[in-house]
């Protein structure tokens, strides 16, 4: 694929984002590649430890930073990946677009209360 | 000779309707490897997001209701949590595999027959392979 041919997404679509959409699906992509590979294995490692350790490893700096890096990226991510799936397979028209809004609203408040979450951990300890 | 011609015709009308000829489904037409990768790549991402819907849950408590968290590490104790457990990252290593193809995909690469097939056993080595240390290193 050109890149030429890229660009002219730019134009198509309704609201005339494609290429934003595509750009960002991949953008989010390479970050998240490191970053979930890191949380898994984080996660296994942590998986039988008690709840004071576990405070102190996410109230880390390095931890607080990685962990909402991974949070903001997968977030989005899932934004996008959800909206294209509701895009591709709800056919109504006003269907589509109330659950395109209401897919993306609520991710973004569960992102907005995973972060308040890693903040409130990383400042309170 | 003429009756027979009428039930010819009668033949290609049912309810009213022309019976007209069908291209090949999907339930006829036996998908390749490569396209099942990427209809399991949809499903798996859609069971991520529910992960992150527990993660989200997970760090709430964690953070706002340090007791109630005695409840979510019990659940580790759980018989049935490895059941559960095992599968999700297993979808999330091909989820991240098949991922990491559709960047190599972006480049240019890897799109003729010979490549896709070889890319289709690669994923799935490194999902079955990630999931394997992922679990070495959980029970360590």
């Amino acid at each position: 694929m050109s890149s030429s041919s890229n660009w002219k997404i730019h134009d198509l679509g309704a609201s005339r984002k494609g290429l934003h959409h595509w750009w960002m699906q991949r953008i989010t992509a390479v970050a998240l590649m490191p970053l979930s590979a890191w949380l898994v294995f984080s996660l296994a490692c942590l998986a039988n430890v008690q709840y004071e350790t576990l405070v102190l490893w996410t109230s880390d700096p390095l931890h607080g930073v990685l962990l909402i890096a991974f949070l903001l990226a997968a977030y989005y991510h899932a934004m996008l990946g959800l909206q294209t799936i509701l895009e591709d397979y709800v056919h109504t028209e006003w269907l589509r677009i109330s659950s395109i809004i209401v897919s993306n609203l609520v991710l973004l408040l569960l992102l907005v209360a995973s972060i308040f979450s890693v903040l409130k951990i990383a400042f309170l300890h | 000779m003429v009756a027979v011609s009428i039930f010819k015709a009668d033949y290609h009308i049912v309810m009213n309707k022309p019976v007209r000829p069908l291209s090949p489904h999907l339930q006829v037409y036996r998908l390749p490897l490569t396209a099942w990768l990427s209809i399991i790549h949809r499903m798996t991402g859609v069971l991520l997001v529910l992960g992150m819907i527990a993660f989200t849950t997970a760090l709430l408590v964690l953070a706002n209701n340090p007791t109630d968290w005695q409840i979510i590490s019990q659940l580790s104790t759980f018989s049935l949590t490895p059941l559960i457990l095992l599968p999700f990252c297993f979808s999330f290593w091909l989820h991240w595999a098949h991922g990491l193809r559709h960047l190599i995909w972006d480049t240019g690469r890897g799109f003729n027959l010979k490549n896709a097939r070889l890319l289709d056993g690669l994923e799935i080595a490194v999902a079955v392979l990630l999931t394997a240390s992922l679990w070495l290193v959980h029970t360590l």
